[in-house]
């Protein structure tokens, strides 16, 4: 399994030789980028996982790994997807500038989700910040200038709280292993843990949109083009919740169940994680630009996948990760068809968007599926994630019961200010209206193709229930489903 | 007052200093100045997690070599600092570049600049 190195290395390579490429940039990155699709499919397919991969021969704790588990791969999986997706919608002529970096930020998204070294974790988490915001900053003009610098402090700032972390999770611990550290958790003293769960967290929790850090998220979608925006959302997003399946719910846990060791950080991630619902919805309920209400409820989403993860029993965990899928699904949807509608109408607010329902009817039915699914309408794929969520939290603390009243509340404002975008896309009309050019056709087919799936898992989410109770059989026994399989010989 | 608390206490107080300047400063030179301090702080501090009194240099030279190797100095915090002044410099000279731009689009250094121009936007 040696060769799934080829998943960081070839991107990399990429990178560079994008720097004379000149013309056929773009093919090399959609090249690369199936590749890479195919590549990690087939991985997962082999039959082969889980397995540990040691870089160089050296064997962990002394050397670098990779892990591949079937967790990981199905989260490469759906980072190569937003990845291939993000490039054929990309519009007009772009320099070899903006392959190199999106190059970079792919092998760094990969990166972030194979390692198991917590220190390669903080490089691949800070490549992509880097990747990101070149990226962000691609349009040069004001709006994206300004986003991409505040990223980039607010980004290297907490990194930075995070290399403290890691530095003294060395002191105490003497390894950077994350199997290594899962094992030997228990041995730390109560407040030293303390302390570095809060580190990490701080500079985790940037990434992840959640409330207190995330004044960047809906600048950096306003400055972005419509294809940055589906990879901040497919691929640093999925990276983010992929980070909180494996830092929180496989390091910091009582013997690898998937619980927390420290009750108050705990409750105070779902916390967190509650108000970040609750805000970004209530920011996107008023927002005239549609870039903008896509990200507030971009930020609702990734709050609600957090608390799911937090609450820690099998329900919950499930559907946290129906709500990763079904979250990735919709929202690419929702990013493709808003770079149309938005350089079809010339406007950024959803408002002047009237009647292009009626003139492109597939894309806007692809825009209401995608947005019911978001909401957890029944038949949608969201609905399976909301569910089991919910169930979960009944099963849960007394505590759990505010969590279930805020998704439900906040469901509701999610649907009227969809239902109100939608009404503007079918009913109202505007029949004398020139519409600046037109829709792309491979756009509305792939936007097309994944509202069937949304509608597929919807129906019969027994489509991927195997993969994901795999994938959360690992998070609840991670003691034989991944610590096991770095140190096999224990 | 042993060097290791020396050392211990000087990244802290560097770390603390650029923390303040990171979050009170409006010039966004001063703010990457800022950083900058943050990050000198973390490297003494990974440095002086791997120290020992009286240390010797982790290279084994030969078999006489090996009876020292209770008293070396930890060389893992050093390859970790190593990596993390590149990623530091890469940090700085990257936003440096887009402070460059801003100033040209912006007119301006200050990070508030940005933020009056959303205001006007949304009204």
């Amino acid at each position: 399994m040696n060769s799934s190195l080829f998943l960081i290395i070839i991107p990399l390579m990429g990178a560079f030789i994008a720097l004379f490429a000149k013309k056929a940039n773009r093919l090399m990155a959609i090249v690369i980028t199936l590749f890479m699709e195919i590549f990690s499919i087939i991985i997962y397919l082999s039959g082969k996982l889980p397995v540990s991969v040691e870089i160089g021969g050296w064997q962990p704790p002394y050397g670098i790994n990779f892990v591949l588990t079937p967790l990981s791969v199905g989260f490469i999986i759906l980072i190569n997807l937003a990845a291939i997706i993000s490039l054929f919608i990309i519009r007009g002529e772009k320099s070899y500038q903006f392959y190199s970096t999106y190059l970079v930020l792919l092998a760094a998204s990969n990166g972030i989700v194979l390692t198991g070294d917590i220190f390669n974790f903080y490089i691949f988490s800070e490549l992509t910040a880097f990747g990101i915001t070149a990226l962000i900053a691609y349009p040069k003009d004001r709006k994206s200038t300004g986003a991409a610098i505040k990223y980039l402090i607010l980004a290297s700032t907490a990194a930075a709280f995070l290399l403290i972390g890691i530095g003294i999770v060395y002191k105490t611990l003497g390894t950077l292993n994350i199997a290594d550290i899962a094992s030997k958790i228990s041995l730390l003293d109560p407040l030293t843990l303390e302390l570095i769960i809060i580190l990490m967290l701080t500079g985790i929790f940037v990434e992840l949109e959640l409330f207190p850090f995330n004044m960047w998220v809906p600048k950096a979608y306003l400055g972005g083009t419509a294809s940055v925006n589906v990879m901040l959302h497919g691929m640093l997003g999925t990276a983010g919740a992929y980070t909180i399946t494996r830092i929180l719910l496989t390091m910091f846990t009582v013997d690898g169940s998937g619980l927390l060791v420290n009750v108050n950080i705990a409750n105070s991630v779902i916390v967190i994680a509650l108000l970040t619902i609750l805000v970004s919805e209530i920011a996107a309920f008023n927002e005239k630009k549609i870039k903008k209400v896509l990200a507030f409820s971009s930020m609702g989403q990734m709050g609600l996948i957090i608390f799911g993860f937090m609450i820690g029993n099998e329900q919950a965990i499930v559907g946290a990760f129906y709500l990763v899928v079904a979250n990735f699904v919709a929202k690419t949807i929702l990013f493709v068809l808003t770079g149309e509608f938005i350089a079809m109408s010339g406007s950024g607010n959803w408002e002047d968007m009237k009647g292009i329902g009626r003139k492109h009817p597939v894309a806007g039915l692809a825009f209401v599926i995608g947005s019911l699914s978001l909401m957890g309408v029944p038949f949608f794929a969201g609905f399976w994630g909301k569910l089991g969520l919910i169930q979960g939290a009944i099963n849960g603390s007394a505590f759990m019961v505010v969590g279930i009243v805020i998704v439900l509340i906040t469901a509701i404002i999610e649907g009227i200010y969809f239902l109100k975008i939608a009404h503007t896309l079918f009913l109202e009309k505007d029949s004398d209206r020139e519409y600046l050019s037109k829709a792309r056709v491979h756009s509305i087919v792939i936007a097309a193709i994944l509202a069937l799936a949304i509608i597929a898992i919807g129906v019969k989410p027994g489509l991927i229930e195997s993969n994901i109770n795999s994938a959360t059989d690992e998070i609840l026994n991670s003691t034989s489903n991944y610590i096991d399989i770095v140190f096999p010989r224990r | 007052m042993t060097m290791l608390n020396i050392f211990l206490l000087s990244s802290t107080s560097l770390i603390f200093i650029g923390l303040y300047g990171v979050l009170t400063r409006k010039n966004i030179v001063k703010i990457l100045l800022s950083l900058n301090i943050i990050e000198t702080g973390i490297n003494l501090l990974l440095v002086a997690f791997g120290y020992v009194e009286n240390g010797e240099v982790p290279i084994l030279t030969s078999s006489e070599s090996l009876k020292n190797i209770v008293n070396m100095v930890d060389p893992v915090p050093q390859a970790l600092v190593l990596t993390s002044i590149v990623i530091g410099l890469g940090t700085t000279a990257f936003a440096l570049g887009l402070t460059i731009r801003y100033y040209k689009t912006h007119g301006t250094l200050s990070i508030d600049a940005s933020d009056e121009e959303e205001v006007m936007l949304n009204e």
